[in-house]
């Protein structure tokens, strides 16, 4: 029986997971072209002045990644989605028109480059002398869920909303669309909503090639996915 | 001190949207007449740039559509801020149904609303050919239900896996349901590609969707027409001594100091139910103190649209969500009662959903979770199950006050006041609001009864969709601004095209409607003109190899 990182057996049934996934990112190319692929473009970007993606301490990000993101990911796909994640925070560009929603006069801009903020936030993960990446898993645990926690996450589930009754930044919210992530008010809300909701989220949840906003031809249109 | 630019047409159309683009589309084929459009708005991003903007409304929401409205001509309780060559037509959905003949009939059958001064019948020849002009890909219901002289121009597009599974629960019920109608393409269509099902129509990638730049750049590629963008026009002046229209006084903002003088023989007003009653009252003079067209008094009243009811249900069926969203069923069953004993009517339409089966931080008792925790509720929740939407659409019968007045208040950088929007149920439609609301969901609960699954959360949108009127059309000078084919009563050379023409809003989307009345109206002011010895008609070009180029891009 293979041991996990925190100690626990890993069962058949989460081995045949992580084979699955191994066989859809091998087989079909869909994973790996996500419809929200975040390679920065070609055109040149404003400088920002603030931006200070380096602030950001991305080997701390990956350990509470590997903490904080599904098992069945593998070593393999935390890494893939921290570089993704990655890519997507440098790519942002604060105060640049949001796409106006449907019976609504007002429009809107996205939010301040939140990396600072993130970043601020990772430190704190190392708290009074003890790093996290030496803490034990409860440990670990402890500190993940009192960050979230005083942040502020109390807001009621709220699983849809309307141009008319326009969402407010909260966790429920962050989690429909990868657009949300950049509001979230914690780093570690902001990883979760990026991937859980990505096509690989979905994909894996599902346990099929399901690929959603993956561009593709009417002929398969009416196939069951996988 | 400047001179004015003069430019000279026979016809000026007003407003770059669809309704601009059939018209104009059409009296280029049939007529010759030189013309001009105007749109106060600019061109917005090209179709090359579409997957890069695309991407970037995915990743952080970003307006996939540049330039799409113009800063300083706001409306309160507009329903969308574009303005732009284009119109909503770029970031609409698609959604083509028809309305069904009741519609233009509902004082006469249900002793509800009004009449219109035309009928179905009449109207019909010019659903086809706006179909045609669009590419609307479609399935035709039963007869009875969807009457229609032709086929759809193009097959219907293909039931995703989950919408064929949804397609069998609700037909349990013994409701009839159909493919929706679509203004994307199933087979190559207009010189664009077939849909490629990236499920981002508010932002078509490739073109697949009919939007009306494609039209604009064609009939200029053409040299059919000229089109001024970023050109508002901030009146209509008339002849002296005359009630026509001499020209439309207008400020081009790349030249704001040189005002452009455009001097037509006709001038076709289609820019949208609330843009063009605001342009009429902008345009009062000593001989028309209160606007314009209005010396009934209607210009900017008695506008409509839909209230929308939605029922989230959990169906118990496996579907897979997130492939193909976008293509709903349709039926037109509960728009046409024979006789009711009270008024009230309403589409049907059923989508896939994901509502209440997303991923959430929290769990059922309220606890924070993680990726494991996370992923096993999100398996949990949607295993042997998924989620539909059911949404039913109804018309709000219009109070005579619903509509736009000038806001002296609130002004662009020119110093002209900017309308504001306030629609208006009727007192009928009032007193019959939560009978319609009622038996909507005696549908939806007939909908789980019949096919297993139960509802989650009935929800009615606020606010009123698809709106129309504000130059409601009719026989009488009285009680409306035009006649059925748009002309104004009180300018002879003057008309008003497309939904602000419309005088109750259907039970359905309006687009087409919208785009049917507009060429029917086109075709009675194109008698104006000399006929055209037509070479090659526009609509049999419409078939063939696409000419844009246009393909899925790998990892799109």
């Amino acid at each position: 029986m293979r041991r996990r990182r925190d100690g626990e057996s890993e069962s058949r049934k989460d081995r045949s997971r992580r084979g699955f996934l191994r066989s859809v990112l091998a087989s079909s190319g869909l994973l790996l072209l996500p419809a929200c692929d975040v390679r920065p473009p070609d055109r040149g970007r404003p400088d920002t002045g603030s931006r200070a993606l380096s602030e950001l301490d991305w080997e701390l990000l990956r350990a509470v990644a590997r903490d904080v993101l599904p098992t069945e990911l593998g070593d393999d796909g935390v890494e893939d989605v921290v570089r993704r994640f990655r890519d997507w925070l440098e790519d942002y560009q604060p105060g640049v028109e949001r796409d106006h929603g449907y019976l609504t006069a007002e429009l809107s801009h996205t939010p301040e480059d939140p990396t600072s903020r993130w970043a601020i936030q990772l430190e704190e993960l190392d708290e009074g002398g003890s790093t996290y990446s030496q803490s034990s898993l409860t440990e670990r645990q402890r500190r993940l869920l009192a960050a979230v926690r005083a942040v502020g996450t109390e807001r009621p589930m709220r699983p849809s909303s309307t141009a008319a009754d326009p969402p407010e930044p909260g966790e429920s919210d962050l989690f429909l669309s990868t657009a949300n992530a950049i509001r979230a008010p914690h780093v570690v809300l902001a990883l979760l909503a990026f991937f859980f909701s990505s096509p690989q989220a979905t994909d894996l949840c599902f346990q099929a090639p399901i690929g959603p906003l993956t561009c593709r031809e009417l002929s398969q249109a009416s196939a069951r996915p996988g | 001190m400047t001179r004015n630019r003069v430019v000279e047409s026979d016809v000026c159309i007003i407003g770059a949207g669809i309704i601009g683009a059939m018209v104009a589309e059409k009296l280029s084929d049939e007529r010759q007449a030189s013309m001009v459009v105007v749109e106060a708005g600019a061109w917005t991003t090209p179709l090359s740039e579409r997957f890069e903007s695309r991407r970037r409304f995915l990743a952080y929401g970003e307006n996939p559509w540049r330039h799409d409205h113009v800063a300083d001509q706001k409306a309160p309780g507009i329903v969308s801020r574009s303005m732009v060559v284009g119109g909503w037509a770029m970031h609409w959905g698609g959604v083509s149904p028809r309305y069904t003949p009741e519609d233009f009939r509902l004082r006469t059958l249900y002793g509800a609303g009004d009449d219109w001064p035309l009928s179905y019948e009449e109207l019909e020849p010019f659903y086809q050919e706006a179909e045609e002009r669009i590419g609307v890909a479609g399935e035709a219901g039963p007869r009875e239900l969807d009457p229609r002289s032709k086929p759809y121009p193009m097959p219907p597009l293909p039931l995703s896996y989950n919408l064929a599974r949804l397609k069998a629960w609700a037909g349990r019920s013994g409701i009839p349901f159909w493919t929706g109608p679509e203004a994307r393409n199933s087979v190559p269509y207009g010189g664009r590609a077939p849909c490629v099902r990236c499920d981002t129509c508010s932002i078509c990638p490739t073109g697949a969707k009919y939007s009306p730049d494609h039209t604009f750049q064609r009939l200029i590629q053409e040299g059919k027409i000229t089109l001024l963008s970023g050109t508002l026009v901030q009146r209509l002046v008339l002849r002296k001594n005359s009630d026509r229209v001499e020209y439309a006084l207008a400020v081009d903002r790349n030249r704001p100091e040189r005002p452009v003088e455009l001097r037509a023989s006709t001038f076709i007003m289609a820019a949208g139910y609330a843009w063009i009653p605001h342009l009429l009252l902008l345009s009062a003079n000593t001989r028309f103190p209160n606007g314009l067209a209005n010396r009934s008094g209607l210009v900017g009243k008695s506008m409509h649209g839909h209230r929308a009811t939605h029922a989230h249900v959990e169906v118990p069926v496996q579907l897979y969500p997130g492939v193909f969203r976008h293509l709903s069923l349709y039926t037109s069953q509960f728009e046409r009662p024979k006789r009711l004993q009270r008024y009230v009517r309403h589409d049907l339409r059923i989508a896939e959903s994901s509502y209440g089966g997303e991923p959430r931080l929290r769990n059922e008792t309220g606890e924070i979770q993680f990726g494991n925790e996370i992923l096993a509720d999100w398996r949990v929740r949607t295993k042997a199950v998924g989620r539909a939407n059911v949404r039913a659409v109804y018309d709000v019968l219009p109070h005579r006050e619903s509509g736009i007045r000038l806001d002296p208040s609130l002004r662009n950088a020119f110093g002209d006041p900017m309308p504001r929007v306030e629609l208006r149920d009727s007192q009928e439609s009032s007193d019959l609001r939560p009978y319609t609301q009622a038996k909507i969901q005696e549908v939806f609960r007939r909908l789980v009864r019949a096919g297993g699954g139960k509802i989650l959360e009935i929800e009615e949108i606020p606010g009123q969709h698809h709106p129309g009127g504000g130059c409601r059309m009719g026989n009488d000078a009285a009680t409306s601004v035009t006649d059925s084919f748009g002309r104004t009563h009180d300018h002879e050379n003057l008309f008003v095209v497309g939904g602000a023409t419309a005088v109750t809003s259907g039970c359905t989307n309006s687009t087409l409607t919208f785009a049917a009345l507009a060429l029917r109206q086109a075709t009675e002011i194109g008698r104006s003109f000399p006929t055209k010895q037509v070479r090659e008609s526009t609509l049999r070009e419409k078939q063939g190899t696409p000419r844009l180029g246009l393909t899925a891009r790998k990892g799109g």
